[in-house]
């Protein structure tokens, strides 16, 4: 078993589904507490299992503006090849936010948002350097 | 093998392959009038039978429908730190 802490930062274009003329620019970043469960912990392939638990704020500009924040909740499956010091780590992983807030920019017209929802599936490629 | 290592660093980097592009972030912002739309710069509003417009129908937002944002470009990074 491990645990640790995670802090991810995402940047993208969006368009509404609805209509593809509503573009603008998101920005996400967690933060989150991780438990992982690795398997084989004695090999070079460590197959794991994990769950986080986090926070998570989202910022958009664009027609489409506002600043949203809240809990996620985040599950993760992947495999480490570990070599000594040094490992190779390949994570699928789903983020849901969960009771996610709002925060409305001031300067834009008073329109409230009431209810958000923030989710995704990422597959992450990476490196993992042991330290002590 | 073990690492003989306790704490670890791990450094993540999003893969864009369709696995993860297409289903990542959206946001669901339920119904006209709950969500925020922010005036670009001269521009001119108004109120259509198919919703909230600017300019013109162009930029519409249906009054009853749920608004989904999903991500087109991404550039995503993660850092963490593990404890065995």
């Amino acid at each position: 078993m491990a645990v640790g802490g995670e802090y991810s930062y995402f940047i993208h274009d969006y368009t509404a589904t609805t209509n593809p003329n509503l573009i603008g620019e998101m920005r996400i970043s967690t933060l989150s507490v991780q438990f992982k469960k690795y398997f084989n912990y004695d090999g070079y392939i460590r197959p794991f299992i994990g769950v986080g638990n986090g926070y998570v704020s989202a910022d958009f500009n664009g027609p489409l503006g506002g600043y949203v924040s809240g809990l996620t909740l985040q599950t993760k499956a992947g495999v480490v090849f570990q070599f000594n010091r040094f490992g190779i780590t390949l994570e699928y992983q789903y983020l849901d936010g969960l009771d996610v807030d709002h925060n409305v920019k001031e300067d834009t017209e008073a329109l409230t948002p009431t209810a958000y929802n923030i989710d995704g599936y990422m597959l992450f490629l990476g490196l993992r350097i042991g330290i002590i | 093998m073990r690492s003989g290592c306790l704490l670890f660093l791990v450094f993540l980097f999003q893969i864009n392959i369709a696995l993860a592009d297409n289903d990542f972030s959206h946001f669901i912002i339920p119904k006209f009038g709950q969500y925020q739309l922010n005036k670009p710069a001269q521009a001119t509003s108004y109120y259509s039978a198919d919703g909230f417009c600017w300019f013109d129908d162009n930029l519409c937002v249906a009054p009853s429908d749920d608004v989904t944002i999903t991500a087109n470009e991404r550039s995503d990074f993660g850092i963490a730190v593990e404890y065995e």
